[in-house]
């Protein structure tokens, strides 16, 4: 099967569906435009609208009964006071919100941890880059907003390169997405070493480069091999750097969220006195907009506290390993490697999602 | 008679960062106690402003003990020297962060709790200090 693939000129049917299935991805659509996804797809697709469902009803659920409060509370005016998933160390999933003081809570399901992902233990990654090693909270503290911009910001540039690679149409659209890629291999391994301690990488990044052009230039001739051998170079290149770059990810995004949490929990105690302070003098609309408002703190407070960012950055890391392995197995069946890239590029838009919500928060401070 | 054995390098590293989280722990415990007290209580005035002084007072000093005990620095000899006092100042702010909960006199028990956990950043900075 790969002789057959090598020896080839024609174009391969499946890029433009392969290119038009990577834009997909990008702009984060869920469905599959593919007819002949295998079974597996079809899996993580029924078990995506499960879920889907399940939350969606959960949310009717607890909407329903901030209502219900709300109306009760306005003729009784209780004393209120934080729910018990309202603490920053809080594992559970009972959700954040108001309670009467003093009332029953559910306190011991708060006790339940929140189930971690999973790492991966087999490191599929070949080629190992001078100056990228494992990053810790140390080297990541000395890196300047910046540079963690940057961890981001090369992931995003990386995949944007891998599109544009299986996106060539010609020859000249071919040789500027080579180029593209190259640079950003090159971006990444900069940013790992950064993350990893090491400082500037220039001779990683230039490595990372000439091995590329050689790869592509030497050996191949046709545009599809090229585009293939293309992406094997650059995805066994960004094996290491991108697996210090998911531990690095996981230790900002953590740091962020710790901070958020504790202004959230700040504000919401201060909206929760106001409740308090309006229920003996209050008319019926202040209270009840004071009510919103301090709902409004504790789902601000639950979307951080359920978020996972280690989960995040080891599903991130995950995805380019299968993406890897995808690319490094492949024998002409594009669709295996069409899912793995979907996916890769999926999880580095939620990554840029969850940076930029954190970032936004911190912007407006305690305004809730 | 022989001696009690040595505790080795790692075991030390793994206290210290144990006694760390412990203290950590339990300065969140205050904070989550004052913001309780600022949401709950009836008076304004003096007893509000203090609480919220307390509140900011806690949240910094957390921050600050989450940036001096970083691993590197645990990992330093001069604080793994310091270990035992380190350990000690941790059970005793462990100690009153158990006492948070039901405590009538939150000022005054978030007080002992911010105090121990200066004590335990004033143990790191100054063996630091022994190492440079």
């Amino acid at each position: 099967m790969k002789a057959t693939h090598r020896t080839s000129t024609s174009p391969h049917p499946c890029h433009t569906r392969l290119a038009a299935a990577v834009l997909a991805s990008v702009a984060l659509v869920s469905c599959s435009p593919y007819p002949h996804s295998d079974s597996s797809q079809m899996l993580s697709t029924e078990m995506d609208s499960l879920g889907t469902s399940y939350s969606a009803a959960n949310k009717r659920i607890a909407a329903e009964q901030r209502l219900n409060h709300r109306l009760e509370w306005s003729f009784t005016r209780p004393e209120l006071d934080f729910g018990p998933g309202c603490e920053v160390n809080a594992a559970g999933s009972v959700v954040c919100d108001l309670i009467q003081k003093g009332s029953v809570s559910l306190a011991a399901d708060a006790s339940t941890p929140i189930a971690a992902a999973a790492k991966s233990a087999e490191d599929i990654c070949r080629v190992q880059i001078p100056g990228v090693g494992t990053p810790t909270r140390n080297t990541i503290k000395a890196l300047k907003p910046l540079q963690r911009d940057d961890v981001i910001v090369s992931l995003k540039t990386y995949t944007a390169a891998l599109v544009a690679v299986t996106r060539a149409q010609d020859r000249a659209d071919f040789d500027t997405a080579a180029g593209k890629a190259s640079a950003a291999v090159g971006g990444l391994v900069q940013s790992a070493a950064l993350a990893s301690g090491a400082g500037a990488a220039p001779l990683a990044g230039a490595l990372a480069e000439a091995s590329v052009d050689v790869v592509l230039w030497v050996i191949g001739q046709a545009l599809d091999y090229q585009r293939l051998e293309e992406l094997r170079a650059a995805t066994e290149r960004a094996c290491e750097p991108v697996h210090a770059l998911a531990i690095a990810l996981g230790f900002i995004l953590e740091e962020q969220r710790g901070n958020e949490l504790q202004e959230l929990r700040k504000q919401l105690a201060w909206n929760i006195r106001t409740v308090n302070q309006l229920r003996g003098q209050g008319n019926a609309q202040s209270y009840g907009a004071a009510i919103d408002a301090a709902e409004a703190s504790a789902d601000a407070f639950q979307n951080i506290r359920v978020t996972d960012p280690d989960a995040l950055a080891n599903a991130l890391r995950d995805a380019h390993d299968k993406l890897v392995l995808a690319v490094r197995n492949n024998t002409g069946e594009s669709d295996a490697l069409i899912v793995s890239l979907t996916t890769f590029a999926k999880y580095v838009g939620q990554l840029e999602i969850a940076t930029a919500n954190v970032s936004a928060s911190a912007a407006a401070g305690k305004k809730p | 008679m022989a001696n009690a054995p040595t505790p080795k390098l790692d075991e030390i590293a793994s206290d210290l960062r144990k006694s760390r989280d412990d203290s950590l722990a339990a300065l969140q415990v205050a904070i989550d106690r004052v913001e309780h007290e600022i949401a709950t209580t009836d008076q304004v005035g003096p007893f509000l402003k203090r609480l919220a002084d307390r509140d900011d007072a806690l949240v910094n000093e957390a921050a600050a003990l989450r940036a001096a005990a970083t691993e590197a620095v645990l990992a330093l000899p001069e604080v793994m020297q310091a270990a035992t006092a380190l350990t000690s100042v941790s059970q005793r702010i462990q100690k009153v962060a158990q006492r948070l909960p039901a405590a009538k006199d939150v000022l005054a028990t978030t007080a002992a709790t911010l105090s121990l956990g200066q004590q335990f950043v004033d143990l790191i900075v100054n063996a630091q200090k022994k190492s440079s």
